[in-house]
């Protein structure tokens, strides 16, 4: 029996790699070319005015009285009004930021003028982690994120946004 | 490569670590694809914002809400029917509302969207409350007053959480 066993042909299994690989490599062709390294999405919180109030504007009525089981509204020391160019070629750009504390009101050409008299308000500030952004209309998305950034790592935590001028929320097209 | 004692002079070439390089290589890239979980839509350029923190994965209850303004130039490439029908519905400009799965909206129609959507969950909740997140997504040229007034219609109709979407600016997304 076991003569008969060592006379038998080994047999020798032979796993067939080529097409393995074949495949191997079409598959990691097709992910190379789809391969897209995207900006990592995040998110923050932000402050807007009650919805008390807005629905109060939109209706017109004048706006409900306060919740008493609502927290404490803290009121902002300082006030950052953005102003936009409104020329064709630079259109939503900042064009003046007016920093507005209870001392008084001051211009700032661009962000890294803002963020040093940010600084120095935060020292001075009551409210140290409060400030309020008022962007113009037309101001875009992305230098309102900018400016938000700046108040931010200035040292105020808690931005809000405050309606742009002339604004009306009835208005909807 | 070459068996030295073999006298048959096998001259194939041993394949196993090149395949397990490329797997490896394969699995690295399969990691990494990007499966589109969320309803995000690819025409929002998003800001940089330093202080954008990463998605909470846990907040499985969320709306998101795909904000741009309609840029002409930017659909063209869209059959000659799509095109026209856009350029029917919106101008240069105009605010351009997108969720997924739905019409591009204006914000009268995205106004009476939202609030079927309230008066949807609310129904359906288990205790009658609505605890989604909004998730604005807010391309980068929007005009402040569309955002602001998206945010504030949200408010109005019920929705409680809102949060902002922004490029976290440590990873710059190439344009």
């Amino acid at each position: 029996m076991s003569k008969r066993r060592h006379e038998e042909p080994s047999s020798e299994v032979i796993l067939p790699i080529t097409p393995m690989l074949d495949m191997a490599f079409q598959l990691l062709t097709f992910f190379i070319f789809t391969y897209n390294p995207s900006g990592l999405e995040g998110q923050f919180d932000l402050s807007l005015p009650s919805e008390n109030e807005a629905a109060a504007k939109e209706t017109k009525q004048p706006p409900p009285p306060p919740d008493p089981d609502a927290p404490p509204k803290i009121e902002a020391d300082v006030t950052i009004i953005v102003e936009a160019v409104t020329d064709d070629t630079n259109r939503g750009e900042i064009a003046k930021i007016h920093i507005k504390q209870n001392s008084g009101s001051i211009i700032v050409g661009d962000l890294t003028e803002l963020f040093e008299k940010l600084k120095l308000a935060n020292e001075t500030a009551t409210e140290k982690e409060v400030v309020k952004i008022q962007p113009a209309s037309k101001l875009k998305w992305a230098n309102v994120v900018m400016v938000a950034d700046t108040c931010r790592k200035a040292g105020f935590k808690n931005v809000s946004f405050v309606e742009p001028p002339g604004f009306n929320i009835s208005v909807v097209n | 490569m070459s068996h030295g004692g073999s006298s048959e002079g096998n001259m194939e070439p041993n394949l196993t670590p090149l395949l397990d390089i490329v797997l490896q290589l394969l699995m690295f890239f399969m990691m990494c694809v990007n499966f589109v979980t969320n309803q995000v839509s690819e025409e929002i350029v998003l800001p940089e914002s330093m202080s954008a923190v990463p998605m909470d994965k846990n907040e499985t209850d969320v709306l998101f809400v795909n904000l741009r303004p309609f840029i002409l130039k930017d659909y063209e490439t869209k059959g000659a029917s799509a095109l026209q029908k856009l350029t029917d519905k919106f101008k240069e400009g105009d605010p351009f509302i997108i969720i997924l799965g739905e019409e591009p909206m204006k914000f009268s129609e995205f106004k009476f969207w939202l609030r079927n959507q309230f008066n949807t969950i609310k129904r359906t909740s288990k205790d009658g409350k609505v605890k989604t997140t909004i998730v604005m997504r807010a391309h980068k040229l929007t005009d402040y007053d569309q955002v602001y007034r998206v945010l504030q219609m949200c408010k109005i109709e019920g929705f409680r959480q809102i949060k902002l979407r922004a490029i976290t600016k440590s990873v710059v997304q190439p344009l």
